[in-house]
């Protein structure tokens, strides 16, 4: 299988042809199907990457992975892609890979925002998410973002204005920093994205609203709040074709025990809640949450952070209505969201830390740019002249690939080691095992059998508490079959409950009570001598075990 | 096609009743479907306004459903009632022909259009959907219902049973208590297990019986997304909010209709007049908002005898634990519309029987409960001939051996009214629905000003009135979630001087926008912005036609032209 282009973004066209080429060099491995069409008619593709030599890709827990739901947010289609082929690839070589695709799933969704990243790769434009025009207005009144003067890209315009707010840096020419409260020494320049005025006049710029305001990542259900109390979620929860397909997708895949969901950026491990503190969430999934974030750290350098507790400054304005969220709150899966590329921190500048001023991080950020990419990610302010504001200035970032994307160079690097990630979460999953069995022959033909099922991984046969919460846990069923068999004590099929993982075993117990991993079942059956006994163990969330045992 | 109320109509006879509608009154209806629902059948909207004076889009609007509950066919009735009073009346009465030139009415008759077949041809019932839900449902152990004898009703079974929690009344043979606490197995007294007319998978003889968990356990009404919560919490929920296509069906059809204004929707049973909220008290709800609602369920109660209620203060048996996820709180939390629920037929107020909020009949006595059941049986036979009420009759359980079965008609005796009893519901609810349609904004130009100040220039001015009770927003909730558009006027053609020398018609804008903002207008319920001005300075032609179009989110639309 030939690598791919991993210093590249690919458009819908190359990813699709690279998705189909994985997948046609791999059939044992790997699957390609659509979760349904976007706004504009595109599929949204899914990879589903299993050993179907071991079983089917709904028997076994699966992980569920997207990227892209943030149109500009191309950096995590590049990292699914790069798991395919990692995964793919590796399949046979890698001991923890080969494992992993004998005993679970992935699902792959490359690019959610299929419509809008096209926009963001071959256009100026920039955009949140879907290309549907919202929220609706007749007319848009103000200033909309263009490319005025041509040059292929929407950077920012400065004017001269006494009222301004911004004020060029004595540090760096480049960087325009925050006018101050006490300052009357000008010159003071107004700042605005790049535009052109529509339906109002010079006299008064004010930002039109926009024109592609939707936020699909504010448009799922768990603490869905409408567009007066969370911009850009649209008018009801999946009211989107992307966001429906997502969840008719997760809810008819119940085997899906854990998700990763990539955005940029700030270099940091996202995870639930967004508008609830730890307090409040079921210890167990804190734990594990803290314990596979850690690794998450240990692999990337981002720190593993509460949507809520650290990455929320104004708790009044939590995020809402978050894909992250709903797969966490709504489905019960332990999930995380990576945000990806950590342009500010290899700049210097350190998360969550508000001393540095924000002319000080800009000028990291500068010397970044001049040391990396010599200079290129920053166009220096020249003079244009404006069909409706007369003379500007033009500048500024030329943020897609630099600050919210890695610049290509840095790219691969940025796949492998969330990929890494990727395999350490999945290697987390619950694992079903019946070990023990034995058979004692008790009379002509009467057999006691016993077994005992066991939960081999981290997280419990449920999941996540969570799971349990909400209704979405089935309990693990142990099924007797064979070849004219009667049960005189013990049923053929049962329903055992849960089975907890190691996760539940270093919390703190009254009376050194032991959280219960596994559980001894037996028997009594009438059978002819040589039938061969099969004792299944399975669940949605964990999986299937078939033990064969011969009765003599 | 006349539509008679002496039977519950099916599917079909809907959709002909609704064509008929169109191909009678073309002037007045408009025919959609809005969806289809899980078998594919279609979820018919009637719109029903007079097309002259605008369309149904410029006008404030009023939705009308029923049957969002499969049983709960009274509902569909009552709005089908309504469909074919409004449409004889158009013309001879003087206040349907204004609410129609007026307003627009939108009537979704039928939600649950499986469901409800499956109710009325069978003798099972189903809370909402024929979908299978929670989907990986096993056939469970326990007992399901089924018409064992062949009597067309699935009612309930009485077995004998030394250990069991209800005895028969020793005031009435046919009615069935409560076991008391200190009732204690001595010779001469039965107890009973009571359960529903039905078979029982994986009988053990040894067991008690239990109920299995239903097939079709989605409840159309919880699958809303304000206060939506997942099925441990919310039984029938779904696995997400407008997860069913009857309901998605529905929230696209809102998306679509932003000038709905007002709401009723049709339930059975109870005797109420719903109102919000579902999960708070009324001190949490705007005062303003709460006095408009008083106010027209007082209306409501002098016409149908049904009291103005508070789910959440009335008709919630857990208030830890309200039911969400329903209709009302979305139309009303989310989307600012005025809007009530309905529950039709009340058996209990026919029999004289005093109302209560739900949470109270947790705290009866033993007593209290026998002395309504025997009033219910009491009006059934002294009012109903005793039809209501099926005596017990002796059956071989092939599985419980020897059993009773009865019960009261569950259908169209307890669920729903009797034949004889439907068209008198349906007749003072849909009085009522007009009633509460009457209160909608209905903006108008209350005049228009032209002064020509110099040579071209002229001075135009447009006072803008709310003619209605609700002011152009609706609610004062709808304000709070910047749910209605402003009122807005607009003056037209505007043309550019150049345009204009070329002597091209039309008007040129010297001073203030095309189009002005006027933000709301109060309704005569409260406040005193019920008119608001706006003005142009405007140079044209002495003779040229201006148009002034009027428009709102709510309140509807008006025009009209002027010279200069």
């Amino acid at each position: 299988m030939n690598k791919p282009n991993f210093s590249k973004y690919l458009d819908y066209a190359e990813l699709t042809e690279v998705l189909e080429q994985m997948v046609a060099e791999n059939p044992s491995l790997a699957n390609l199907g659509s979760i349904g069409k976007s706004y504009e008619g595109r599929d949204i593709w899914v990879v589903e990457i299993t050993n179907s030599g071991t079983g089917a890709a709904d028997e076994k827990p699966a992980m569920y992975i997207d990227g892209n739901i943030h149109a500009g947010e191309v950096t995590g289609s590049a990292v699914c892609l790069y798991t395919i082929w990692y995964l793919l690839s590796e399949y046979g070589s890698d001991p923890l890979v080969t494992k992993l695709l004998d005993k679970t799933t992935f699902y792959i969704i490359p690019r959610v925002s299929v419509d809008g990243a096209e926009i963001f790769l071959h256009t100026p434009y920039s955009l949140r998410s879907s290309t549907r025009e919202y929220p609706e207005v007749d007319k848009r009144e103000g200033l909309v973002p263009e490319d005025v003067d041509g040059n292929g890209l929407i950077l920012q315009m400065r004017i001269k204005d006494p009222n301004g707010e911004w004020k060029i840096s004595s540090k760096d020419p480049r960087l325009m920093t925050r006018r101050e409260p006490w300052d009357e020494e000008g010159p003071f320049y107004c700042v605005y994205t790049e535009g052109i005025l529509e339906n109002s006049d010079a006299d008064d710029i004010k930002s039109a609203p926009p024109k592609w305001g939707l936020d699909i990542n504010r448009n799922f259900p768990a603490n869905w709040e409408p567009e007066v109390k969370q911009y850009g979620a649209g008018p009801y929860p999946l009211s989107e074709p992307e966001t429906r397909a997502i969840a008719e997708f997760v809810t008819s895949h119940k085997n899906i025990v854990g998700a990763m969901a990539y955005h940029t950026t700030m270099g940091a491990i996202l995870r639930p809640c967004c508008t609830i503190p730890d307090e409040k969430m079921p210890p167990l999934d804190v734990s594990m949450y803290k314990t596979i974030g850690q690794k998450g750290t240990d692999l990337t350098g981002y720190p593993h952070i509460s949507t809520y507790e650290d990455y929320t400054r104004d708790k009044s304005r939590a995020l809402k209505g978050v894909l992250m969220d709903w797969l966490y709150e709504h489905m019960g899966i332990l999930t995380f969201s990576t945000e990806l590329w950590d342009a500010s921190v290899r700049a210097g500048n350190k998360l969550f830390d508000e001393s540095p001023t924000y002319e000080e991080a800009q000028l990291n950020l500068l010397k970044w740019n001049d040391r990396e990419l010599a200079g290129k990610g920053f166009v220096d302010w020249y003079e244009f002249e404006h069909p409706q504001l007369g003379p500007v200035e033009l500048g500024g970032w030329n943020s897609k690939f630099t600050l919210t994307n890695p610049p290509p160079q840095f790219l691969e690097g940025e796949c492998h080691k969330n990929c890494l990630f990727t395999l350490y979460h999945a290697a987390c999953f619950p694992e079903l095992s019946v070990e023990k069995v034995d058979v004692t022959n008790i009379g002509p033909d009467l057999y006691k059998v016993k077994a005992t099922v066991v939960n081999k991984g981290y997280k419990p046969t449920y999941g996540c508490q969570k799971g349990i919460e909400i209704g979405r846990a089935d309990p693990v069923k142990v099924v007797v079959s064979g070849e004219s068999i009667e049960f005189i004590t013990g049923k053929q099929s049962q329903e055992i409950g849960h089975l907890e993982g190691l996760a539940s075993s270093f919390g703190r117990y009254q009376r050194g009570a032991r959280p219960e991993r596994s559980k001894k079942l037996e028997w009594v059956i009438k059978a002819p001598k040589s039938t061969v006994l099969e004792i299944t163990a399975k669940s949605k969330r964990a999986g299937v075990c078939v033990s064969q045992i011969l009765l003599s | 096609m006349s539509i008679t109320f002496d039977k519950y109509h099916t599917y079909q006879e809907i959709e002909d009743f609704l064509k008929s509608c169109i191909s009678e009154h073309p002037n007045l209806c408009n025919l959609e479907t809005v969806g289809k629902s899980f078998q594919g059948r279609d979820i018919w909207m009637l719109e029903v306004t007079n097309k002259e004076t605008g369309s149904a889009k410029d006008k404030p609007g009023v939705y009308l459903d029923g049957n969002i509950h499969a049983g709960e066919v009274a509902g569909c009735e009552t709005v089908l009632w309504i469909i074919d009073h409004l449409l004889n009346s158009y013309g001879n009465d003087n206040a349907i022909t204004y609410l129609l030139d007026t307003q627009a009415f939108f009537f979704i008759p039928r939600i649950a259009a499986d469901g409800a077949e499956y109710y009325l041809s069978t003798p099972h019932t189903v809370r909402s959907s024929l979908r299978e839900w929670p989907e990986d449902y096993d056939e469970k152990p326990g007992l399901y219902p089924e018409d064992i004898d062949g009597n067309g009703k699935i009612l309930t079974m009485r077995v004998r049973d030394p250990n069991g929690a209800w005895k028969i009344s020793s005031k009435d043979p046919r009615l069935m208590i409560r076991r008391e606490p200190n009732d204690l197995p001595l010779d001469g007294v039965s107890y009973y297990n009571v359960y529903r007319e039905g078979l029982i998978r994986e009988y053990d003889k040894d067991l008690p019986v239990k109920d299995a968990p239903p097939k079709y356990g989605l409840d159309f009404n919880r699958n809303f997304p304000t206060n939506w919560a997942v099925k441990t919490r919310q039984p029938g929920s779904g696995d997400y909010p407008f997860s069913e296509p009857e309901l998605k069906a529905i929230a696209d059809f809102f998306v679509s209709h932003p000038n709905i204004v007002l709401s009723m929707s049709y339930h059975t049973t109870g005797g109420y007049i719903l109102r919000p909220f579902c999960t708070q008290r009324d001190s949490a709800m705007d005062p303003k908002d709460l006095q408009v609602y008083c106010t027209i369920g007082q209306i409501g109660e002098e016409i149908t005898g049904y009291p103005c209620k508070s789910i959440f203060e009335w008709f919630t048996q857990d208030q830890t634990r309200p039911s969400v996820g329903s209709a009302l709180e979305w139309f009303y939390e989310t989307l600012g519309i005025l809007s009530f629920a309905t529950e039709l037929w009340d058996m209990n107020g026919r029999a004289g029987l005093p109302k209560r909020p739900s949470h109270q009949y947790l705290s009866m006595s033993h007593k209290q409960l026998e002395e309504e059941g025997l009033a219910l049986l009491r009006w059934n036979d002294e009012v109903m001939g005793g039809q209501l009420f099926v005596n017990w009759q002796k059956f071989d359980h092939p599985q419980l051996g020897e059993v009773e079965i009865g019960g009261w008609e569950p259908k169209f005796g307890r669920q729903n009214p009797p034949i004889s009893l439907l068209e008198e519901e349906c007749r003072k609810n849909g009085l009522f629905a007009l009633e509460m349609a009457k209160s909608a904004p209905r903006i108008g130009i209350d005049k228009v000003n032209v002064e020509c100040t110099e040579g071209d220039l002229h001075k135009i001015e447009v006072v803008v009135t709310n003619e209605g009770y609700l002011p152009t927003h609706g609610t004062f909730n709808a304000l709070k979630m910047n749910a209605v558009r402003p009122v807005k006027v607009k003056i037209d053609p505007v043309v550019n001087p150049a345009q204009r020398e070329n002597g091209q018609g039309g008007i040129e804008i010297v001073s203030g926008k095309a189009e002005q903002d006027l933000g709301h207008l109060d309704g005569y319920l409260a406040g005193n912005d019920r008119k608001k001005k706006a003005s142009w300075m405007v140079r044209g032609r002495p003779g040229s036609t201006v148009n002034i179009i009027v428009t709102s989110g709510r309140a509807g639309s008006a025009t009209t032209t002027i010279e200069l």
